[in-house]
């Protein structure tokens, strides 16, 4: 089901005539909303899909702004959903989001997705076809090209997003901003990134043993545009990151809050290139595993992304598992770098900066560098920082497509994302094999140990095709992206 | 056997011994009258053969054993392998070779030895190699040197003492490939060497795995006693051997022990650099479930990033080197072509210099980068001594040194380089289990941090419990 645009401000203006008995006392601001038209209720009508786990917490943060009201919710596993459900008991509850949003739309004004990352693009597209604005949990999508769809939806469609990437919307990396731009770094040639996630098991082989599905759970739902499986345990409600085929490993877990800083800080759009390396997995003496569903226990991806008006090019390091960059000379041999399991360096020709998670305790380098030196605050503070994320989408929803500043819009948020799917494409990459002739059983790894070049227009690895595979995933019969 | 010249290029100049040999030695091989029995300074020896005990006989042992047996003027005399299974190849070979399972009968019983090639697991490098130094007899030895720091300390100090002539098995140390690398770096091609990105595709085992558990019998061919050591007394497992002992911290010494004497090689050869002043490191944590972070002490971790700074004995700075293994590999050098391999199958070195870059591996060629740079400059020609034979000849040379006596030559990987550059590597190691350290109550990580060196004292001075690294406790009634 397709909507455009004026189809949508015909509709609003059909709603507008009068649809008061709408979804029992259920007035979505919509209805009456739109520019110059003082609503009777200032709230937002949201619909969440995906109510557990982080989804609940995306849904209290919502209610918390006080301007939403959670309308409905919808989660395919009821087990999952039970707390938010009790917690917003007038919420009409679905387990299929196409059925909630053909339902329920015109009692709609904004979705938030919070779902496995593999369902993000499907659902943030049908809610933007129906005019809605969309809150996504990061990474905004599974695959680069979804990023790139959804991106290009946005505008089309005219809608508020925001990615849920909430340390973008942090006091610290405006902080960082404003360093950067006093020019303490001097050009920024080399960011590095890390995380300690996984923090659960990756490079691991797929679970073999079949389980009885939950009653609770709809499998074919969870499932969604994913291939047809079995379903097995430790998949739900969490696991799933892991697998190529729903998550997107330690890089889709954490690089949203990670490289965000660098992406914000030196305006980063589309990679040129990207390397990687793997931790290996073997599993006997001189036997590699191969376990190419499974994300790596460990990752070390390099892009670089070109340098504008003639400044250099700007190399961005992805650490995961437990591996680190390098100490900076500058950070005391006892000091914490980062966070300890996190975080992001800046050095440029002049100096460096490091902070952690969410841009969370930025410093200078050395540290004590922090408090000697002041540069004025130019940038505007997201009022709640991180924790006001969610009220500062709630308020530019209110105020109409183009009226206010989020912190994580698509625009930002779509290539920000495939930069960091460019990096899942790299390591997914190296487990690329070719049969050796005359050596049954013996394969070649051409994707290992070579650097990709991405053509980011065309959305094209132009020296190694088989990597192309990992730009689009094929759908499940049945699902489509819609575009 | 009959009796070979010996041409090698340093040992070039002993006629006297070469004439006697000329004159008529063909029944030496049989008439076992060790040459250092009669030997000694100025002393002709009736025998220009050097008589050889080999401890650790099977797998890697068992190469050894034919290396040395294959060199001219060599008679494997003893062979020794706590482990019978691993030993038949050795011992058909040489079957005059009288065999012992323990090291230290032989040495106490085998008056007749001039050498000793030991090739057992890491943990007992030392002690074997040691109580043949301290008998006067020239040492082979496996790399790593040792298992511990302290133990490479000593070991390079009592070779000294007891003049022997030594020889880590770092067989590439005595390839073409480092001395060309070397000719370059001299000549200036690549300017002054500041930065050394060192990665190995090891472990290719299991790393990051729990510690193995059950009840085993002990195979009968097997002495398991003798097989710990001087590590603590455990159960018998067969997750520990063969082979396996590398990924075990009380045996092994992991992708380190096993690659990083033969990557690093190069920089230790050819760059100002001894002891160094820091080290820090990160690992691959191995995961037990969802969020529930494994301790696995006793193994080697999957993959880790090691991070050595080196102050230059030419005092013009320091130079960093970086270590990867288990996979990981560092940044591609920006003039390599995005397809072009880097280093080879087994890892490789890159060196940055202020003027340029190389990139080998000890069994590969080194090349400038960018490699178009290989036909634009002129490549110094060759001035550094080449062994004879080059890594295959690392036995021979070792044998040729011994025979001339210690002082009279130099071989390519004697103690005194093998010393320090082991140690090198073993801090490596210091750091990754500092990095694995559980807090009080095992909570955090207090060794997660830069470790400061301090090189003369063997020790740590930012956090004491990295020191227990530094040596090991042995069981009784082992000692060095």
């Amino acid at each position: 089901m397709k909507t455009t645009a004026t189809q949508i401000s015909r509709r609003n203006f059909l709603r507008t005539m009068g649809l008061a008995s709408a979804a029992f006392t259920i007035v979505p601001r919509h209805v009456l909303g739109g520019k110059g038209f003082l609503a009777p209720s200032d709230m937002v009508y949201v619909a969440g899909i995906g109510a557990g786990g982080k989804g609940e917490s995306d849904i209290a943060m919502f209610a918390k702004s006080g301007k939403a009201e959670i309308a409905f919710l919808c989660d395919v596993d009821e087990r999952r959903a039970a707390n938010t459900v009790k917690k917003f008991p007038k919420a009409k509850f679905y387990k299929d989001y196409r059925k909630m949003l053909e339902a329920e739309h015109k009692s709609i004004d904004a979705v938030s997705v919070s779902t496995p990352d593999h369902q993000h693009a499907v659902q943030a597209m049908a809610a933007m076809q129906l005019g809605k604005h969309v809150y996504v949990q990061k990474p905004l999508t599974h695959d680069i090209y979804e990023a790139r769809m959804i991106t290009e939806a946005a505008k089309k469609y005219k809608v508020v997003t925001q990615m849920g990437n909430q340390g973008a919307s942090g006091d610290g990396v405006r902080q960082l901003m404003e360093w950067h731009n006093a020019g303490l770094l001097g050009d920024v040639h080399t960011v590095y990134c890390w995380t300690d996630r996984p923090v659960w098991p990756q490079g691991i082989q797929w679970p073999t043993q079949k389980a009885e599905i939950p009653k609770e759970l709809d499998w074919d739902l969870w499932l969604g545009t994913a291939p047809q499986k079995d379903y097995v345990e430790k998949l739900v409600p969490f696991n799933w990151r892991g697998w190529w085929d729903y998550g997107t490993g330690a890089l889709g877990d954490m690089a949203c809050h990670i490289i965000e800083p660098a992406f914000r800080v030196l305006g980063l759009k589309i990679p040129v290139d990207v390397a990687c390396s793997v931790g290996s997995v073997y599993v006997d003496e001189f036997k590699r595993g191969y376990f190419p569903d499974s994300c790596p226990p460990s990752s070390h991806v390099i892009m670089t992304y070109p340098g504008k008006n003639g400044k250099p090019d700007i190399k961005l390091h992805w650490m995961d598992g437990g591996i680190q960059p390098e100490r900076p000379d500058e950070l005391g041999p006892n000091e914490i770098m980062g966070d300890g399991g996190n975080g992001v360096i800046f050095i440029g020709t002049k100096g460096k900066m490091m902070c952690g998670t969410y841009a969370l305790r930025p410093s200078l380098l050395p540290t004590a560098k922090t408090k000697e030196v002041t540069v004025p605050q130019t940038i505007k503070r997201v009022p709640g920082g991180s924790d006001g994320h969610y009220g500062q989408w709630i308020e530019a929803c209110i105020a109409g497509y183009g009226n206010m500043e989020v912190s994580s819009p698509f625009d930002t948020a779509g290539p920000m994302t495939e930069s960091i799917l460019m990096g899942n494409l790299a390591i997914r990459s190296n487990d690329v094999r070719r049969p050796i002739q005359d050596r049954p059983g013996r394969f070649d790894y051409p994707g290992r140990n070579i650097k990709l070049l991405w053509d980011g227009p065309n959305m094209k690895i132009t020296n190694f095709d088989e990597a192309n595979a990992f730009v689009k995933r094929e759908y499940r019969s049945g699902w489509t992206l819609g575009v | 056997m009959p009796v070979k010249k010996i041409i090698s290029p340093f040992v070039g100049k002993f006629s006297r011994r070469d004439f006697i040999k000329t004159a008529g030695m063909a029944a030496a091989a049989f008439t076992i009258v060790p040459r250092f029995v009669l030997g000694g300074k100025g002393f002709v020896a009736p025998s220009d053969t050097l008589y050889v005990a080999c401890v650790g006989i099977g797998g890697k042992g068992e190469s050894d054993v034919m290396g040395l047996g294959n060199c001219s003027n060599v008679k494997i005399a003893s062979l020794c392998d706590v482990d019978d299974r691993m030993t038949s190849k050795s011992r058909a070979a040489f079957p005059s070779a009288t065999f012992y399972k323990d090291f230290r009968q032989m040495f106490d019983k085998e008056k007749g030895i001039d050498a000793v090639s030991v090739s057992t697991p890491d943990h007992t490098h030392a002690v074997a190699t040691m109580a043949a130094i301290t008998r006067g007899k020239h040492v082979y030895v496996q790399k790593p040197l040792t298992h511990s720091i302290f133990e490479a300390r000593a070991l390079a100090e009592a070779a000294k003492q007891y003049k022997v002539v030594t020889q880590m098995g770092n067989q590439y140390a005595s390839a073409d490939y480092v001395r060309i690398t070397q000719e370059w770096v001299d000549a200036g091609l690549i300017g002054d060497v500041t930065r050394v990105h060192a990665w190995t595709n090891r472990p290719v085992w299991p790393q990051g795995i729990p510690t193995p558990t059950g009840k085993f019998d002990i195979p009968k061919e097997l002495d398991w006693n003798l097989w710990l050591g001087p590590a603590q007394f455990i159960d018998y497992n067969p997750a520990y051997l063969p082979f396996k002992w590398r990924g075990w911290w009380p045996f092994g010494t992991g992708a380190l022990g096993d690659m990083g004497c033969h990557i690093l090689d190069a920089a230790f050869r050819i760059l100002p650099i001894d002891f160094p002043t820091e080290v820090e490191c990160s690992t691959t944590t191995a995961w037990a479930d969802y969020f529930k972070e494994a301790n696995y002490a006793e193994s080697c971790p999957a993959s880790s990033i090691i991070h050595l700074k080196f102050p230059r004995k030419d005092g013009k700075g320091d130079i960093k080197v970086t270590w990867m293994d288990g996979g990981l590999l560092p940044d591609r050098p920006e003039e390599l072509l995005p397809d072009e391999p880097m280093g080879d199958s087994a890892g490789g070195y890159i060196f940055e210099g202020t003027k340029g870059k190389l990139i080998g591996n000890y069994a590969m060629p080194p090349t400038l980068l960018p490699g178009s740079r290989m036909k634009e400059v002129t490549l110094p020609a060759p001035t550094l001594p080449r062994v004879k034979n080059q890594h295959d000849g690392h036995y021979q040379q070792w044998v040729d040194a011994c025979l001339l006596g210690y002082g009279k030559s130099t071989t390519s990987s004697s103690f005194d380089y093998a010393g320090p550059f082991s140690e090198a590597v073993l801090m490596g190691n210091l750091a990754i289990r500092s990095y694995s350290m559980r807090g009080p109550g095992g909570k955090g990580y207090p060794g997660r941090k830069k470790l400061l060196w301090d090189a003369k004292n063997m020790k740590i001075t930012n956090f004491d419990e990295a020191n227990a690294f530094v040596k090991d406790n042995y069981r009784a009634p082992y000692s060095l």
